[in-house]
This record gives structure tokens, sequence and C-alpha cells, in this order.
């Protein structure tokens, strides 16, 4: 079962997110801050669903630490942005994010969607 | 509605205090010279926009896992009414928050124009397919026909140029009663705009040429003493008010920025009970004017 961890500073959208990825049959690990995500990607996850803007540091940020460790750089990673960041949705392709996603423009059918193509793309 | 004494704590900016920024007696007097706008401080409107998009967007997957729980129920004629509305509620609140974090951008000198050589036939296309299942609804027809190989290339920001098309495609199918007619038109001109509303707005250069839209509808129309208005930052005609339509009145306000912005000009002509046209102008890409300046500007 691929194993997915969110980092998502908002509970409520974390646990919308995770609920439905859990009903999608996938094991779920959550992190509210990317302090908390740098520990929990040491169980290896097969996906990453990061959001853009976390409270303690910015999305990007630790994005680039991911994809600079050589234990965590192979693990593919969506990133969530807020309608306004689009731009940075080209920092985050050149960093090496497999997709970008704006939350308000697209609803969880969306996501699962982009989600298992990943997945079934890195199998 | 944000609650009294909320404190926000995004993007890594300093704690800013709401109830500050409402008290604030300088907020209305304050004006950014360059667009002549209110300026908020402390970037607050720009953080509340943003910050407004994490409950819309819970609201949204929660209304979209609700709808599934409830299965065969979800289409029952009582709760699919209700699932509209919320839905509908949902779309209105995300265009606010977008319109006020573009107004929020514009105040702060970030809202960006990234101008390339840009057919703007094809922007329209895409406004039409993106408002083809609106008009649909509301038994709108769209009329539209342009021959691409005719209409030259502009310099312009396609994105922007979209948001631009699709706000007045859109204002016009919304305000357009059921059977009635939206007809869109592209052509060259060699006028910026008409010399009878040029004043106040720009002077028609000599020898330059331009694409023109116009966008026709048949709908409620605009009342001569409010048509000095359109523009303006939070301008909603009294009809359109009535009409029960959502809107946050700063969408034409945008519009017309973002036309300035690539060097073009904007007006309408309307009649109350028989419709209104909106037209706008973008000049015509000059070959021998497309320096990094003009693109990157």
């Amino acid at each position: 079962m691929p194993k997915i961890l969110i980092i998502e500073s908002d509970s409520a959208l974390l646990s919308t997110l995770s609920e439905e990825l859990e009903q999608e049959g996938y094991e779920i690990d959550l992190s509210v801050t990317g302090g908390e995500a740098l520990r929990k990607l040491e169980n290896k996850p097969n996906l990453v669903i990061l959001d853009g803007l976390l409270s303690d540091i910015d999305g990007l940020v630790l994005l680039a630490n991911i994809k600079a460790e050589k234990n965590t750089r192979d693990i593919p990673v969506i990133l969530l942005l807020e309608s306004g960041d689009e731009s940075r949705a080209i920092s985050a392709s050149e960093l090496g994010v497999v997709g970008s996603i704006v939350k308000t423009h697209n609803g969880l059918r969306s996501i699962m969607k982009v989600v298992g193509d990943t997945l079934r793309k890195t199998r | 509605m944000l609650a009294k004494g909320v404190i926000l704590k995004r993007m890594g900016e300093t704690n800013i205090d709401i109830l500050k920024f409402k008290g604030s007696p300088n907020f209305a007097q304050k004006k950014n010279t360059e667009n002549n706008l209110p300026v908020a401080s402390d970037k607050f409107l720009s953080m509340t926009a943003r910050e407004i998009q994490v409950p819309i967007t819970t609201l949204s997957w929660n209304t979209e896992r609700l709808v599934k729980v409830l299965g065969e129920t979800a289409n029952n004629p009582d709760v699919a009414k209700i699932l509209k509305r919320i839905n509908e509620a949902n779309s209105r609140l995300i265009t606010l928050a977008e319109d006020l974090l573009n107004v929020a951008k514009m105040q702060e000198g970030a809202f960006l124009v990234a101008k390339r050589p840009m057919q703007l036939v094809e922007v329209i296309r895409r406004a039409l397919r993106s408002n083809e299942r609106e008009a649909l609804k509301r038994g709108v027809t769209v009329k539209w026909s342009a021959d691409a190989s005719q209409i030259p290339l502009t310099l312009g920001d396609p994105e922007r140029m979209h948001q631009v098309v699709l706000n007045i495609l859109s204002n016009a199918v919304k305000y357009t009663p059921r059977g009635g007619t939206v007809t869109v038109t592209v052509r060259k001109s060699t006028e910026l705009a008409p010399v009878n509303i040029s004043a106040g707005i720009k002077t028609n250069h000599v020898g330059s040429e331009y694409v023109l839209c116009s966008v026709e509808d048949t709908g409620i129309g605009i009342s001569k003493e409010e048509q000095k208005e359109v523009f303006t930052q939070f301008f909603r005609s009294r009809k359109a008010v009535a009409s029960d339509e959502g809107g946050t009145g700063l969408g034409l306000f945008l519009v017309k920025k973002i036309v300035e912005q690539h060097e073009g000009a904007i007006w309408f002509t309307s009649r109350e009970g028989y419709g209104t046209t909106f037209f706008f102008t973008v000049p015509v890409l000059n070959p021998y004017e497309t320096d990094a300046k003009n693109i990157n500007n």
C-alpha cells in the first residue's frame, strides 16, 4: 500500500485530504510543520504532498531540502499552492516537483488523479 | 467575517492585529500615486486575500466529500438545491479572494504583466470555451467569428488578457436574460479609442495599429447616471445588485488596469434595458520594437 506524507499547517485541510486519501486506500502520515516533516521523511514515503505556505518554513525551502538530500531526493513531491502564487510553480518545477496544484481551482477529484498518476509512474 | 482580534500569522510576515488596521484613520486617505488606489498598510489586504483561501478550500473540498457520502441522496431535488447554493457561494468567495488579491498586488506594485507576442484570437477562444457551459446553462447564445489569419499579433500577457476577456464575457452572459445573445467580434483598427472618448484616456498615435475586440450583449444595460462609475472599485449597478447575481465590483476595475498596462484602451456604450457593448484595444506588435524592454515591461 503506497505511503503518502501530507505536510500541511492547516488542520482542517490536513484532515480533509488525509481522510479522502485513506478512503482511496493509501497509508497516510501527517505533518503540520516543516521540522516535523523532515523527521517523518526518514520513514521513506512513496509520495509527499506539500503545502507551499507552512507555519514555520516556506514550502519551497523545504522542497529544496528534500531534493538536496540523497535519502529523499527521489521521493516525488506534489505542491499545493494558493491562488495568486502560481508563479511559485515555476520555481517549484525547477526544484523538481512533479506537479503544482492551485487549491481553490482544483477539487479533491483532481488531486486524487494527480496522486494516482504520479504513483503509477514511479512504481 | 474575520473574528475580532484575530491575528494573521502566515506568509512569514510580522503579525498584524486586524483591529489596528480597521481602526486606522489613514486607510481611506492614503493613495498609491501610480494607480490612485487606496493603500492598506502592512500588506493587510493581500494577506487576508490569501488567508481566506484556506477556509474556502476546506469548504469546497468538504462539499465534494459530502456529495460523495450522500450518494444518491445528493440527487434529491431539495438536497441538490442546497448543494448548488453552497457551490455558488463558494465560487463567489473564490472570485472575491482572487479579485482582492489582484488589487492588493497592484497596490504593492507586484501585479506583473509578462508581455510576449500574443494572438488575441486564441485568448478569446479560450475565454469562450471557459464560459461555454455557463452560457448554455443560462440559455444565452454566444456568437463569435474571426479569421485569425487576418488579425495581427499583439504584445501582451495571455493570462492577464484571458482574465480581461473572460470577465467582460461572463458579465455579458450573466446580465443577459435567457434567450438573449452575446456577440464577440475582433478586428484591426487604426484607433486606440474613438476620438469622442479618447479625451482623458490617451492620445491616438498616427500610424499605430490596434486589435479591437468588442463584446455586445442584449442584456439589462447600465443607466446613464451609473455609466461613469463602471470602472471604479466596488461599483455594482442597481440593476446588477437587484438581479441577485454575485459580483465583487472589482472585476471591471481590474480589467481596465490590465488593458492600460497593455497600452490599450477600454470603453463601452450602453442603453438601459437594451444592452451593453464593451470595446477594448491592444496595440499591434511592432516587429521593430520587440526588444527586451518591451517584452519584459
